[in-house]
């Protein structure tokens, strides 16, 4: 009994370390957001321009879906 | 037609350097996140630096659209237009679209899924895949 939990104590540590790691190679863990929406009524097929020039170091970019 | 921007920084200041700008004439409506100051950022490659921004647009099924980023990724879905996508450095994805499509990376990967579309001219430096279905 005594050396199963020196394993799970040992499994434990190791993923707490593993956590720890994780956060410190995490740079998600420092950012700040901030959400804006903004709403358009159309009528008929609209011409939209979206641009985004503010450097994105993410994957995140554009993404456009048939909504409303 | 909804559009949701996300400003993403390090903190605060960085978050305050990104400007969004949104305007609608009719039936036109122009978009855009840009950042106030390009210089700090083009020497200073840091995590306090760090900015970015996402733009998620609901548009209708039928729509002109051109989006344009110099960084990011574009995905576009079910839309049916005149439809011009650039990006410097990201990969273009596009699923089920139709009518005339342009799209053009520099160095990113592009991928075309259920599109039925009239033209379409693709410039990439990078992978481009139209996989069946």
């Amino acid at each position: 009994m005594e050396s199963i939990l020196k394993v799970l104590n040992v499994v434990f540590v190791a993923s707490l370390a593993a956590a720890s790691i994780g956060c410190v190679i995490d740079v998600e863990g420092f950012e700040a957001t901030e959400e804006d929406q903004r709403v358009f009524s159309v009528s008929g097929t609209p011409d939209v321009t979206l641009s985004l020039t503010a450097r994105s170091m993410s994957r995140d970019g554009i993404a456009l879906k048939c909504g409303s | 037609m909804r559009v949701v921007i996300e400003k993403r920084g390090a903190n605060a200041d960085a978050l305050e350097n990104i400007e969004i700008q949104a305007e609608q004439s009719g039936n036109t409506i122009r978009v855009a996140a840009i950042e106030r100051d390009r210089r700090g950022f083009a020497v200073t490659v840091s995590i306090s630096s760090w900015r970015g921004a996402k733009l998620v647009a609901s548009v209708p099924r039928e729509a002109n659209i051109v989006a344009a980023t110099d960084d990011g990724s574009v995905t576009i879905e079910n839309v049916q237009g005149v439809i011009e996508l650039r990006t410097n450095d990201g990969r273009i994805r596009g699923f089920g679209l139709a009518g005339a499509v342009t799209a053009e990376t520099d160095t990113g990967r592009s991928t075309w899924r259920r599109s039925t579309v009239a033209s379409t001219r693709v410039r990439t430096m990078g992978h481009s895949r139209c996989p069946a279905g």
